[in-house]
């Protein structure tokens, strides 16, 4: 129990509010059974402009391991990014990198 | 199609919790409270765009359900939108898998005809999908 609550506090405050700012966030987007192939390589060109080529990569390491690293930067870009993602109905989260 | 495009509309609508809506609105954070406050600021922006989508499925089709072979490419993109929830609604209701979606339907399984449904958009999406240039701006992103 610190003796002096208030200063405490405060600094543990700052130092997430800070480390929230700073840390990059992924976007996530998982395999599902249903969304076609060439419909996630188009999104992922669509949204990012990414070439075909990397729509094709990222859409089969979403087959194959179930899960692509789309995307990342701040907690806003993500979000938004996450947002169209759902817009498009691919199944993204998001979460703060290491 | 145009029954699937109303049943979904009714999903979207709605406020409810089904198996269906959560597809559609998928949670963004592993926490809850982050999700939540997450939905505040974008789900009701995320269902109009949803519910546009399928409306301009609805105007296309009318009341004959004759499809003009030729849609502007910003109608094109909100048909692929529609057709892709139309779809993953299609799927969560049919509990399918990866091997469900690679094999025949089976004509005496009851759900073959809604398995025939989910098929044929698949080739309606992908037909689509193979003409529209995924850089030309389509206006729904």
């Amino acid at each position: 129990m610190p003796q002096t609550i208030a200063p405490d506090t405060i600094e543990d405050i700052q130092d997430d509010t800070q480390s929230d700012l700073e840390r990059v966030w992924l976007v996530i987007v998982w395999n599902d059974p249903v969304n076609l192939m060439s419909y996630v390589t188009f999104v992922l060109q669509k949204l990012f402009g990414y070439s075909r080529d990397k729509a094709t990569k990222l859409m089969l390491q979403v087959h194959h391991q179930g899960r692509a690293v789309v995307s990342s930067g701040s907690r806003e870009k993500a979000e938004l990014d996450c947002f169209r993602l759902h817009g498009h109905g691919l199944w993204a989260t998001l979460s703060k990198s290491d | 199609m145009r029954h699937v495009v109303s049943e979904i509309t009714q999903v979207i609508s709605g406020e409810g919790t089904t198996d269906v809506h959560d597809r559609l609105f998928p949670d963004a954070f592993d926490d809850p409270e982050e999700t939540r406050k997450y939905n505040a600021l974008v789900q009701d922006e995320l269902r109009t765009h949803k519910l546009r989508a399928l409306d301009t499925i609805r105007n296309t089709l009318g009341d004959t359900g004759r499809v003009n072979a030729s849609l502007p490419p910003d109608e094109a993109h909100l048909w692929l939108t529609a057709l892709t929830d139309m779809r993953l609604a299609l799927g969560v209701r049919l509990e399918v898998s990866e091997e469900d979606m690679g094999r025949e339907p089976d004509p005496d399984d009851p759900n073959a005809p809604a398995f025939a449904v989910l098929h044929w958009l698949g080739w309606l999406q992908e037909t689509m999908v193979e003409k529209l240039d995924p850089y030309s701006e389509g206006t729904d992103s």
